[in-house]
């Protein structure tokens, strides 16, 4: 992965789904004028896909001078379609999630790893990971009873501890040597002081051992160079539920694994995924650290406007409002794509009704009707609208870029340096869209702007703070417009609500959601680009999802494709 | 001196010193070739022995900054220096009046995408992409920034004397916005993360060895654990490496050498621990630094992280700690909250929003105080090394500072007229206590300059349209 970015690091440039750009006020002409689109490097060439007209890029398209074009690859027949696996290291996320599925510690202690999934550490980065396996032995020595298999009176409850642990903290199990390594280990702690030390010390090195941090896919014995083969047992175990709830097996799937053959064909697979689907906390859990991702929240601890009234509490409970808004859908039995851009209700808490004049409450987040101010599901949630604005003033550019990057997969260069800036203060008998729509006459500016503006200027019924509005600065809004270059989103709007009603059941939308989906599983980044040995898998996914929009289906659409449940042999690299 | 004890100015003499820093941080000149590019300087030539890099985004108040007299601290910015007049080389442009010309002093002769710190110490050709993700994405470029290439070299040539840690690097805010802020970067083009909190510096630097709350806090018993903890993850890499791929190998050999880099300083600091009288104390700034979540997310906890990180550095100069660190100032660009914000002026806007002025008065009044707020905290960092005691002089006086941003004007973020300056006594190697007017120059000669004022040859530095091979003539004293 990491040579993979090093080739590629000149054309992630032109990766700009950007929710909170601010100064992307002139992205370079020649990255919306030129042959963008051949789908080469995010996207595959789905609904809508290739050159659009008049040089215009299309979904899944991406700026240009990226390097030679691909050729189209056939996606029928032959062998499965794989790429050879890496090392991946846990999430944040992840690492808490399984600490806390382990050892039943909570408190987010992974909160300041920093980096991801193809992160390699540094030594500031392995020292906060001994620190916090440190402070999450101590706490876990301090309730033994929640997680322990015996009783420290026990005869041998240490070889207890050392099985059990062990194999789920390895997500398999471990070998003899490893055994005996670990009961050096416990040994020592117990030869210091006392049984408690001995599993304290035993916790400490098992949560920062390579096999607990990382999900390997060791080469198998045998392999041959450039071999396409199943992944089953217990690494496939780790692959579905790190996928499916960004956390360990339990101990059906570990049971699942260790069987003769385990998870090796389809069947077995879905069998589990059926399952799984069906744990829904722990579904939720995977499906909360997607959505975390794709509308990255965590930016939201910067978050700040010229608002007395938008607090810390405030900001946290936008946060968590946009997660649990489009998370709780998949608490129905057949949540729809279609549901998520559509609606106008909202899980608020009293200090969000409180400040959208929607009544009061306590802590707790229930569905809340926002009606009457033409909100169409979560791409105008009120936390959505607020983190794509600025601290003074809304911002369509920025809001734009999260519809072409994050709803349509395409790629725009970033605005070349020293171009004229946008006044960040409210000017009076002045728009925002004016000051926007003045600023793309540039020609510099004017060849981005043409995809940017439009969904940009849809949003603007909505302020800084995800306020519903029908004037700015004492000027009544305009918020048609005219898509280009976005697949069955084209065409001309009157006002920005027409456009908005359109996401849902877009196919063009809905191929991005899926292929986004797609690489979260393989890469732990919406963003990353597809790789050339998954194309047919994406392919075959966005087809489906783009007919059905089922999001439960979505998750066992990626499970199930060749790309998830195969691998190239690493001895080819 | 117990290891609790907080570091004072008064507390402080040579013998101290003497006694804390050992032989660590006096090992120059350097005897030892260096692998590759590297070489050492032998010689008596003048040296400095530390170097911090400062970093601050979105431009300065051109008007403002610029001295506009043969004194480096004549300007409304820059005065607050002015007791260290003879230790402020100003990297200036020619200016017509108080504005820069243009295309002159330091220049990009091509035009990075805008607020791309990544270019600052690197001089890659590589420009980050503005972020959808920065908790998750890696930004990474294709090769080391100069504070690597220098930290790497001083590790080498130190030898058994070096110090513990290679670099510290601090970042105030570092994440936020839309724009990656990461100016550190080792040979692979990763980024190297920064410490960002009081908390993690006190744990790192000050009470590394156990954290609160620790079963049995003893050093000698933290060091007995750390002990069989190590030598469990050595054997657990060693088998591990037998049983996979050749690029997976690479990842976790990489992740050994951090976990030994972080093993072996532990150990030391555990040793030091069990040794109170070689300990250095935790700075008493960090209890003054808040960290509730409003003063996080409004930017008030910067007005005391801020001198926190300055006097740590101190202390980690002057400890024997470390030899190479740097801090930088929020992110740059604007995003949901704008950069950074310093709430205690008055007005709560974000550097990036005023730093686009327009030329209108109130926001060049908000820019030009943050920007002298800025200048205050290097005051700061100067005032900390000046106190402590060294070779005859102070620590300021083996010390380099060099205070740089991404941008020129800050209206208009341009390219040129970069606002850096290089401050301290640096070993006595650059001519301090000058404004210089320079034609249009590659900001690249100024961190080959640094790297040789460390003493550290960088024949070539850079990649792409920003590679140069020489030094900014004229500099050396």
């Amino acid at each position: 992965m990491q040579r993979d970015r090093q080739k590629t690091a000149t054309s992630r440039l032109k990766s700009a789904p950007v929710p909170l750009l601010s100064c992307l006020v002139g992205l370079l002409v020649a990255g919306c004028q030129g042959s963008i689109g051949d789908g080469r490097d995010r996207a595959s060439s789905g609904p809508g896909g290739g050159k659009g007209p008049g040089g215009l890029p299309s979904p899944g398209g991406q700026a240009p001078g990226g390097g030679s074009q691909p050729q189209p690859m056939a996606c029928t027949g032959g062998k499965p379609g794989a790429a050879v696996l890496r090392a991946r290291m846990l999430s944040p996320r992840q690492y808490d999630n399984t600490v806390e599925d382990l050892l039943k510690v909570g408190g987010n202690p992974a909160r300041n790893f920093g980096g991801g999934a193809d992160t390699q550490l540094d030594d500031l980065g392995a020292e906060r990971r001994a620190d916090a396996a440190a402070a999450i032995a101590r706490q876990a020595v301090a309730q033994l009873d929640k997680w322990s298999p015996c009783a420290p009176t026990a005869a041998d409850c240490k070889q207890q501890i050392i099985d059990t642990i062990g194999l789920r903290a390895f997500r398999r199990p471990i070998t003899a040597t490893e055994r005996m390594q670990m009961t050096a280990l416990f040994d020592a702690g117990v030869k210091h002081k006392d049984f408690t030390t001995g599993v304290r010390w035993f916790l400490t090195g098992v949560l920062q051992s390579p096999d607990f941090l990382y999900q390997f896919a060791k080469p198998a014995a045998g392999d041959q160079p450039g071999a396409i083969r199943a992944i089953s047992g217990y690494e496939m175990a780790s692959r579905l539920s790190y996928f499916v709830w960004d956390s360990m097996p339990d101990a059906e799937l570990f049971a699942a694994a260790g069987a003769a053959d385990g998870l090796a064909d389809a069947a077995s697979v879905q069998k589990q995924l059926g399952r799984m689907l069906q744990d829904q906390p722990r579904f939720l859990r995977g499906v909360t650290s997607f959505y975390s991702h794709w509308l990255a929240t965590e930016s939201f601890g910067e978050l700040a406007r010229d608002d007395k009234a938008f607090t810390s509490d405030l900001v946290n409970a936008l946060s968590n409002s946009l997660l649990l808004s489009a998370t709780e859908l998949y608490s129905t039995p057949a949540p729809n794509i279609s549901s998520l851009f559509s609606g106008q209700s909202y899980f608020l808490n009293g200090v969000l009704r409180t400040f959208y004049g929607k009544g009061t409450g306590g802590a707790d987040f229930a569905a809340t009707e926002l009606p009457g101010e033409g909100r169409h599901g979560i791409l105008t949630h009120p936390a959505l609208m607020a983190q794509l604005a600025r601290p003074q003033k809304t911002h369509p550019i920025n809001r734009g870029l999260f519809v072409r990057g994050k709803l349509l997969c395409q790629e725009l260069h970033p605005p070349p340096g020293e171009i004229e800036q946008l006044p960040e203060a409210p000017v009076m008998g002045v728009t925002t869209r004016e000051e926007v729509a003045a600023h793309s006459k540039n020609p510099m500016c004017a060849g981005c702007h043409l995809l940017l503006d439009p969904p940009g200027f849809a949003l603007e019924s909505f302020d800084q703070v995800g306020r519903r509005r029908t004037t700015e600065n004492g000027r009544p809004l305009d918020t048609a417009g005219e898509m280009v270059a976005a697949g069955d989103l084209d065409g001309a709007f009157a006002m920005g609500e027409q456009l908005l009603g359109k996401f849902g059941a877009s196919k063009t939308v809905r191929g991005c959601f899926a292929q986004e989906y797609f690489q979260f599983a393989m890469t732990g980044n919406v963003t990353a680009p597809v790789q050339e040995a998954d194309h047919c898998s994406v392919e075959r996914l966005k087809d489906s999802f783009a007919a059905s929009g089922d999001l439960k289906g979505l998750v066992q659409l990626v499970a199930s494709s060749d790309s998830f449940r195969f691998r190239l042999s690493g001895a080819a690299q | 001196m117990t290891s609790n004890r907080p570091w004072t100015r008064t507390a402080r003499t040579r013998r101290d010193f003497i006694k804390r820093i050992g032989s660590a941080a006096l090992a120059l000149p350097f005897l030892e070739g260096f692998d590759g590019q590297l070489r050492a300087q032998v010689g008596n030539a003048k040296r400095s022995k530390f170097i911090v890099f400062l970093y601050t985004n979105d431009g300065v108040h051109n008007r403002n900054f610029w001295p506009t007299s043969a004194d480096p601290t004549s300007s409304p910015t820059l005065m607050s220096l002015a007791p260290y007049k003879d230790k402020v080389l100003v990297l200036g442009p020619k200016l017509n009046g108080t504005a820069p010309m243009g295309d002159t002093g330091l220049t990009y002769n091509t035009r990075p995408g805008q607020h791309r710190a990544s270019i600052c110490l690197s001089a890659s050709r590589v420009g980050l992409p503005l972020n959808d993700d920065q908790f998750r994405v890696v930004n990474k470029i294709d090769g080391p920034s100069i504070d690597y290439v220098i930290a790497e070299a001083l590790q080498k040539a130190d030898g058994a004397n070096a110090s513990l840690f290679p670099y510290l690097h601090f970042g105030i805010h570092p994440i936020g916005g839309d724009t990656p802020s990461e100016i550190n970067f080792d040979k692979d083009g990763q980024p190297i993360p920064r410490m960002a909190s009081a908390e993690e510096v006190t744990k790192r630097l000050f009470g590394a060895t156990v954290a609160p709350g620790a079963v049995d806090g003893d050093a000698a018993s933290a060091l007995s654990e750390h002990t069989a903890v190590t030598d469990f993850l050595n054997a657990r890499f060693a088998s591990l490496k037998g049983e996979i791929g050749a690029h997976d190998l690479q990842a976790i050999d990489k992740h050994l050498t951090s976990l030994r880099a972080f093993e072996n300083r532990r150990a030391q600091l555990l040793a030091r621990r069990s040794n109170p009288g070689a300990a250095c104390g935790l700075p008493g700034s960090a209890a003054k630094v808040p960290t509730d979540e409003t003063s996080v997310r409004t930017g008030a906890d910067t007005q005391f992280l801020a001198p926190f990180f300055m006097q740590s550095i101190a202390t980690a100069f002057s400890c024997g700690m470390t030899r190479v660190a740097s801090v930088t100032f929020g992110y740059p660009g604007g995003g949901g909250a704008g950069g950074l914000r310093m709430p205690w002026l008055g007005f709560t806007d974000a550097q990036h929003s005023v730093s686009h002025h327009g030329n209108g008065a109130e926001k060049l009044r908000k820019y030009g105080a943050m920007n002298a707020w800025t200048v205050s905290q290097v005051k700061l960092l100067l005032d900390e090394l000046a106190a402590v005691p060294m070779a005859g002089g102070t620590l300021l006086d083996q010390t380099t500072v060099y205070l740089f941003n991404r941008h020129g004007d800050g209206n208009g973020h341009t390219n040129f007229a970069l606002p850096n300056v290089i401050l301290g006594g640096t070993g006595g190697y650059f001519k301090t206590g000058q404004v210089l007017a320079l034609p249009k120059t590659s900001p690249t000669k100024v961190l080959i300059s640094l790297a040789n004022a460390m003493g550290v040859d960088v024949p070539t530095f850079g990649s792409g349209a920003f590679v140069d091979t020489t030094p900014l003539p004229g500099l050396t004293a």
